[in-house]
């Protein structure tokens, strides 16, 4: 910092730093507050509640996902949301779900450990009610391959097991078989529509919200019936399933960092637009 | 609690680098790298056993799809020698052209067909309606932007110009989905370092910060 004609001025590695910390000071107590703001549910929210809570008895649900560890915070609140509705379905409508990760990379794998120890799987048979296919590599390759042939795509499951001797797999072959399917995609979804759209009743959708953009054509089209995204999305599901957790938490606090990111790119501007006439 | 110890003072550190550059943020910098790594290859691993080993060598499927993997996987590594390098371009060729034909094969139905078809801007509610006239409108405008053969004077002039601005919008609208993606990422952090254990970690993050801001001032 120095001391100038009129004040201190402060050098741009020292306004990075005061950004920086004001981030950090803003997120922590932002944390701590807890400010409760209200939840309001929207219809996309209720679309996805209601198309796994209407599901027939012994429906067949493919659950693909190309998102890892990388973005823990911010994709895994909403998938242990819907996992915590739709382990309960599972446990009262015999629904089958078969879990795949088709991502370039296997940071996926370390997700669906974490889901397996900390979710509620209890009454739930492995192999009979639930079935986790691994890592199998490829990303729209794979998926192709399952909407194909699953048999011969994953020869056997993550832990070893052969297809045949897996119990829930005897008639689950392609996607004839399927009847729902979710996707949770960190990337890009269009190799998820190109290869399964048209081919299940519903297909349902998580993604980021950057990505929600590049969805909206396929909402709007019907190709995707229902969507979450991380955040509000994820808090409200929370709210409509009776179950909150790291979804409500977040909300609050990002509200409020948010509000500081405009803060600081509002002053900033008039800082600019200040000194600029100043010079003049 | 070793695991949220550990996980506290990682955040910590990787928050050091907006105070200044230091060793230990170099430190977990690298960390990062071999951990990312080294779980990428623990896990192809365990992939390889399972879809390759298992079926073929356990199971004794040797007329499978495994088998054709495994010796086009083995023909990837023929790069590493000179006289053999050229072979590795065969799995490479195979999967380029794999993986576009399986994308331009579903690519038609979902991505051309159904996006040609526009809905009313008549006839429905004055929002739908208004939308639809909106994704019109910036579809011709975008296409007209890049119409490089001609000037943007004249007749493409204001289309180009509303075409950019439609552009600049949907960045905007991506960009902030971004910085969703890192407030989301600050929030759990957060959580963490204001839970048990992590407070007493964020604790001694801010007074080791504040012992170096005052011994730099005294240096200075």
């Amino acid at each position: 910092m120095k001391k100038g004609k009129k004040g201190f001025t402060l050098t741009a590695q020292q306004q990075d730093w005061a950004v920086g910390i004001g981030l950090i000071i803003v997120s922590l107590f932002a944390v701590i507050l807890k400010i409760g703001l209200p939840i309001v549910i929207e219809q996309p929210v209720k679309d996805f509640y209601n198309i796994i809570e209407d599901m027939p008895d012994k429906s067949v649900l493919l659950w693909a996902s190309d998102t890892g560890v990388t973005g823990k915070f911010y994709q895994m609140p909403t998938d242990m949301a819907i996992y915590n509705h739709l382990l309960d379905q599972i446990r009262e409508h015999d629904i089958k779900l078969i879990i795949v990760n088709n991502g370039i990379g296997p940071l996926g794998v370390p997700m669906i450990k974490y889901y397996f120890e900390k979710l509620n799987w209890e009454g739930l048979t492995y192999g009979e009610d639930y079935v986790w296919l691994g890592w199998i590599p490829g990303m729209e390759s794979t998926l192709a391959g399952l909407a194909d042939d699953i048999w011969k795509i994953a020869p056997t499951d993550f832990y070893g097991t052969s297809i045949e001797e897996i119990p829930m797999m005897k008639d689950i072959k392609s996607a004839e078989n399927i009847d729902y399917m979710i996707f949770s995609s960190g990337t890009n979804i269009d190799p998820y529509i190109r290869q399964w759209a048209g081919k299940v009743d519903k297909m349902m959708a998580v993604f980021g919200i950057p990505t929600l953009p590049q969805a909206m054509p396929y909402i709007e089209r019907g190709m995707i019936d229902a969507y979450l995204t991380p955040l509000q999305l994820t808090a409200e599901y929370e709210k409509i399933s009776g179950r909150t957790g790291l979804g409500v938490a977040f909300v609050d606090s990002n509200s409020l960092i948010i509000l500081y990111s405009i803060f600081v790119v509002i002053v900033s501007n008039i800082i600019y637009i200040v000194k600029g006439r100043h010079n003049r | 609690m070793i695991e949220d110890l550990l996980f506290a003072i990682i955040i910590v550190v990787a928050w050091s680098i907006v105070y200044k550059d230091n060793p230990l943020y170099q430190a977990l910098e690298n960390i990062l790298i071999g951990l990312t790594l080294g779980i990428s290859l623990y896990e192809g691993l365990i992939s390889l056993n399972s879809r390759l080993f298992i079926p073929i060598f356990v199971n004794g499927k040797w007329l499978s799809g495994s088998t054709i993997a495994l010796i086009f996987g083995l023909l990837m590594f023929t790069r590493f020698f000179s006289g053999t390098k050229q072979i590795s371009r065969l799995p490479i060729a195979l999967m380029s052209g794999v993986g576009t034909a399986i994308a331009v094969k579903g690519a038609i139905g979902p991505m051309i067909i159904q996006q040609i078809s526009v809905g009313r801007i008549f006839g429905v509610d004055f929002w739908t309606g208004f939308n639809n006239f909106l994704m019109i409108l910036a579809t011709l405008t975008t296409m007209s932007y890049f119409l490089f053969t001609f000037t943007h004077t004249g007749f493409l002039k204001y289309p180009a110009r509303i075409g950019r601005f439609s552009m600049m919008m949907s960045f905007a609208v991506s960009l902030a989905g971004m910085v969703h993606f890192i407030t989301a990422d600050m929030t759990g952090f957060s959580i963490v370092l204001t839970t048990y254990p992590g407070y007493y970690i964020l604790a001694l993050a801010i007074v080791m910060i504040a012992a170096s801001v005052v011994i730099e001032r005294s240096k200075n």
